[in-house]
């Protein structure tokens, strides 16, 4: 593992709110690596940090301290445009809740971030015939998210969170909605175009079943976060 | 219940003012409203006041029984006065006075009845006339006067007729308060509708806990009595400087009248309580589960069944107009609610204006009719000092009896929509109206820049046994044909002979084309005959106002031959005097007309106030009371537009922090809400541009119709006008509603967007301090 190259780095990273008179710690002095092509999950108890966690990595919300570099790149450091740039080039984001745009067709959910990031180097017509494939979607491509089931909407929200080829997927509780047929569907889709197109996947959940398919686990537990023990 | 209500009260209050600011819209409507009927009713009651001060001041008679002989004078004095019993006298009180006509005394008498009700006035009139009450005239004149077989004439005076002129005004009041009622529900209505959409979720909630329509209602009441109340204030005193204002520098007052004020607090009322009931009653209608599950945007998005190609496409301006054609349920509404404001506004401008052309139309200062006026008392009429000019026509629609005319292809090239080819290669029309003309019009039109003349008019009246015409040659202001002098057209006159002729059957549908083609078709069956009348063009005249129909002006002895034996008679004239005439004056040139035209068989003399009533009703400020009206409503625009796309971009929130997410920085993300922002706002301003028109253009029509039932006569006067003031207000209003909107959308999420980097750059700094 120490071969490969590390896609995303987080050293020292602290992230505190300050709630009335009382300063909560959500993430204290955290640092990890995670290697290219690597399926890393963190699960702990609700209210361990590891959401914040994982957006902070993600780069939709920074530390107080500390530095995270993602290949190679301190993005700790970058101004919004700059962070919102990268995000748009080399981050894929799944939220719990899949986060559609109400008033546009799956499809255009899924190309939503192509738009963004004019990536010439690939073709996205490729991409999107085979994500559509992949997940299944491809006679629901042309309806809103309003006439999809919770299962179909979270698997737009994959696609479209994979459709700029991404370096690194971050998905937060991706399956915490959906019921166990589809959670495991969503697991599946999630691990094989990762292998697939050789993505870094970090995945924050509380499910144990769904942590265990994870190359490595992380426990956060009062904003610390350690290895997994079993 | 009692309880129920008051703790309903109590809720609706404590939410009222515990998050005032989700009231903003409202409390902007309330004042709009309120200022709106304050407004109306004050301006309506001070210009009721104004008319009573400034007719009572001027007359304390109701009465003025002219040209009376000493016998006439006699004879009315013991029917009215000596004759009758105290108690069933109907007059209160006579002023007398004695003037001279050439080489003879005549008495004036000014008369105040007891009362004016019909009753008294009916016996004083039967009185006045020997016991002969005949029926009105008939004509144009809004003054009743009684058709007699005596010698002297009598006019009722401003005083007798200020109910009418307070009726007037309050029609208008009346007109205008409903159109403000229907605007104001409308508005508040809109209004309502929009918070209901931002509050779905809410009120699924309480219809699941039970809450029905009445439960609804009650509260929403309780909110806006609560809202409007404290708007109550604010809106009285913008009212009462708008009004002070407008009334400055004229000779009107704002009077404050309890009844005008409690007329505006129940119209609001009427509002408050109609425009809570629509919204109410819909939403309560709707699934609690439908309210609740159904939030964000959703309801706004209609299925497009298919993709949009964005592969080739650029952020954010397709994205954008892509997401305003998603929503178009949404943006029509938001738009069809600003047009007809920003319309109302254009309209009510308008209207104003064509109240004012209305109002200050001149009419003649007297009426002359009688059996024949003939040209010598015209003559004679028009040289009475403090006389400006008289004004009469004989005219007859060609149609009433048949005739067309008949002229060279060429001369009528433009004219297609009113001729018919005859078998000879000519063009013929029916439609034009034959006017017999002498001399004195002709001078009368051209001195007073009624019409220009090209040609020489007096060979009109030449006695050498050619038969001549002065033509106009458009019909509304459209020059359409190519008639010059010197030109030779034919007047067809169909001869009558009963026993010979087709009878004709024309049925509603057919126009005069029609009927012409079966004319024509019957001259040349030989079911008919017409005779044929050469007429040399002398001049063309050109009116200035536009005309229905072409005119063929003829001298009265072709005038006759054309309409019939007896048909050229003169028997009403309006008599104008200049502007600035005096009573004095205008009693002079009174008694000389009378004396002119008393040979006449029938003839009566009437006064018609119109100068005094003119002179009155230029200074109510009319047009003030429908601009502040117009001024008010176009509030409504930003008020909805504002409080509308603040609630829709509030729901977009989420939407636009995904793309910022996903790497739409905020130089895009602006670009992105102006794309939208200024792409509704030039829509919305073409809209009511088109809008304004057609509802300007309606207006015109309704109201040009609607005119000579009230006996109005010059519709011509009111022509159709766009103010360039009231559209680029309109156009400005418009822009600045789109782009503010969603501008301001814009900076508020990017506060909270940036909020994180400005805490984390805070913090940072903090820190370096400290190390």
């Amino acid at each position: 593992m120490n071969d490969r190259r590390v896609t995303l780095e987080v050293r020292d990273v602290i992230k505190q709110y300050k709630q009335y008179d009382e300063v909560v710690t959500a993430v204290n002095c955290v640092s990890f690596r995670v290697y290219e092509g690597e399926f890393v999950a963190i699960i702990g108890a609700s209210g361990s940090g590891k959401s914040t966690l994982l957006h902070m990595c993600a780069g939709i919300d920074r530390p107080n301290s500390g530095s995270i570099i993602i290949r190679g790149n301190k993005i700790t450091e970058m101004n919004a445009d700059e962070l919102s740039a990268f995000r748009g080039k080399y981050i894929g984001m799944v939220y719990q809740k899949h986060n559609l745009i109400e008033q546009m067709t799956a499809m255009e959910n899924i190309l939503v971030p192509a738009i963004m990031c004019d990536r010439s180097e690939f073709s996205y017509t490729e991409t999107l015939k085979k994500l559509l494939k992949a997940l299944n979607l491809t006679d629901r491509v042309h309806h809103l998210p309003s006439e999809l089931s919770g299962g179909q909407q979270q698997r737009v929200s994959i696609a479209r969170a994979l459709i700029n080829n991404p370096e690194i997927i971050f998905a937060d509780e991706p399956t915490g909605n959906l019921d166990r047929a589809n959670a495991d569907e969503v697991l599946n889709l999630l691990i094989e175009t990762k292998n697939m197109l050789g993505q870094t996947l970090m995945m924050v959940t509380h499910d144990m079943s769904i942590a265990e398919r994870a190359d490595r686990i992380l426990v956060m537990d009062n904003g610390v976060l350690t290895p997994y023990k079993k | 219940m009692k309880k129920d209500l008051s703790q309903d009260f109590k809720n609706s209050a404590k939410g009222v003012l515990r998050d005032y600011r989700k009231f903003i819209p409202f409390f902007l409507v309330a004042f709009i409203i309120e200022a709106l009927f304050f407004s109306l009713f004050m301006i309506g009651h001070s210009v009721n006041e104004f008319y009573r001060y400034t007719i009572e001041e001027k007359y304390d008679y109701h009465y003025i029984i002219e040209g009376l002989d000493s016998e006439s004078y006699s004879d009315v004095i013991n029917r009215t006065m000596t004759l009758r019993p105290e108690s069933k006298r109907q007059v209160e009180s006579m002023k007398h006075e004695i003037y001279r006509l050439g080489d003879e005394n005549y008495h004036r008498l000014y008369v105040t009845l007891k009362d004016t009700s019909k009753s008294t006035v009916s016996v004083f009139l039967s009185d006045i006339n020997g016991g002969n009450n005949g029926g009105n005239r008939g004509n144009n004149n809004r003054w009743d006067y009684i058709e007699k077989e005596i010698t002297y004439s009598y006019s009722p005076t401003p005083l007798m007729n200020l109910p009418e002129y307070i009726w007037d005004n309050n029609t208008l009041v009346i007109l205008l308060w409903i159109a403000v009622t229907a605007i104001s529900i409308f508005l508040l209505v809109s209004v309502y509708n929009v918070r209901i959409s931002h509050y779905r979720f809410m009120y699924g909630v309480y219809m699941t806990c039970g809450a029905g329509f009445r439960k609804l209602v009650l509260g929403a009441l309780f909110e806006m009595l609560i809202v409007f109340a404290i708007a109550l204030v604010p809106g009285f005193i913008v009212s009462c400087i708008t009004v002070s204002t407008m009334f400055r520098g004229g000779s009107m007052e704002l009077i404050y009248v309890s009844p005008a004020l409690i007329l505006a607090l129940l119209s609001t009322l009427l509002v408050m309580c109609t425009a809570i009931i629509f919204p109410m009653r819909k939403i309560s209608n709707e699934m609690p589960i439908d309210l609740i599950t159904k939030g964000g945007t959703a309801e706004y998005v209609t299925s497009p069944r298919r993709s949009a190609d964005l592969f080739s496409k650029k952020f954010p301006v397709f994205y954008e107009l892509l997401s305003v054609r998603r929503f178009a349920k949404y943006y029509i509404t938001l738009l069809i609610m600003c047009i007809v404001f920003n319309s109302l506004f254009v309209v009510g401008i308008y209207a104003g204006q064509l109240t004012e052309t209305i109002r200050d139309t001149k009419e003649g200062t007297f009426t002359i009719t009688a059996s024949h006026i003939t040209d010598d008392m015209l003559e004679q009429v028009a040289k009475v000092s403090g006389v400006d000019y008289p004004m009469w026509e004989v005219s007859a629609s060609a149609s009433s009896n048949l005739s067309f005319l008949e002229m060279n292809e060429e001369d009528a090239r433009d004219a297609a929509a009113y001729t018919v080819e005859t078998r000879s290669g000519k063009l013929a029309t029916i439609d034009f109206d034959v006017e017999g003309f002498n001399p004195l019009k002709f001078r009368i039109l051209t001195d007073k820049n009624m019409a220009t003349v090209t040609g020489d008019v007096s060979k009109l009246f030449l006695n050498d046994g050619i038969n001549r015409t002065v033509i106009s040659r458009e019909i509304g202001s459209l020059d359409l044909y190519d008639i010059e002098v010197g030109d030779t057209v034919t007047v067809c006159v169909l001869v009558e002979d009963p026993e010979k002729n087709k009878e004709f059957k024309f049925n509603q549908l057919m126009t005069n084309k029609d009927i012409l083609s079966e004319l024509l078709n019957a001259e040349q069956a030989e079911e008919v005959v017409y005779a044929r009348y050469d007429l040399e063009v002398c001049a063309i005249i050109d009116y200035a106002k536009p005309m229905n129909e072409m005119v063929i002006g003829v001298s009265p002895e072709m005038y006759e031959t054309v309409m019939g034996a007896g048909s050229y008679r003169i028997s009403h004239v309006d008599v104008y005097t200049p502007d600035n005439s005096t009573d004095a004056a205008e009693n002079k040139a009174y008694n000389n007309i009378s004396r002119i035209v008393c040979s006449a068989d029938k003839w009566n003399v009437a006064r018609t106030y119109a100068s005094f009533a003119l002179s009155m009703a230029s200074n109510t400020y009319i047009m003030g009371m429908f601009i502040t009206v117009a001024v008010l409503v176009l509030g409504g625009t930003p008020v909805l537009w504002l409080f509308s796309q603040k609630v829709f971009y509030e729901k977009r929130e989420s939407e636009v922090t995904l793309l910022y997410r996903m790497g739409a920085g905020e130089k895009r993300l602006i670009g992105m809400f102006f794309t939208g922002g200024a792409f509704v706002a030039a829509v919305s301003f073409v809209a009511s541009i088109v809008m304004s028109f057609l509802t300007s253009v309606a207006l015109l029509t309704v109201v040009a119709w609607i005119l000579p039932f009230f006996g109005f006569r010059h519709s011509w006067m009111l022509t159709f006008e766009f103010e360039a003031w009231t559209l680029l207000l309109s156009a400005a209003v418009c822009t600045v509603c789109g782009i503010i909107a969603s501008l301001w959308a814009y900076y508020r999420g990017s506060r909270e967007r940036k909020k994180t980097e400005y805490e984390y750059l805070k913090e940072k700094r903090e820190e370096e301090r400290l190390r």
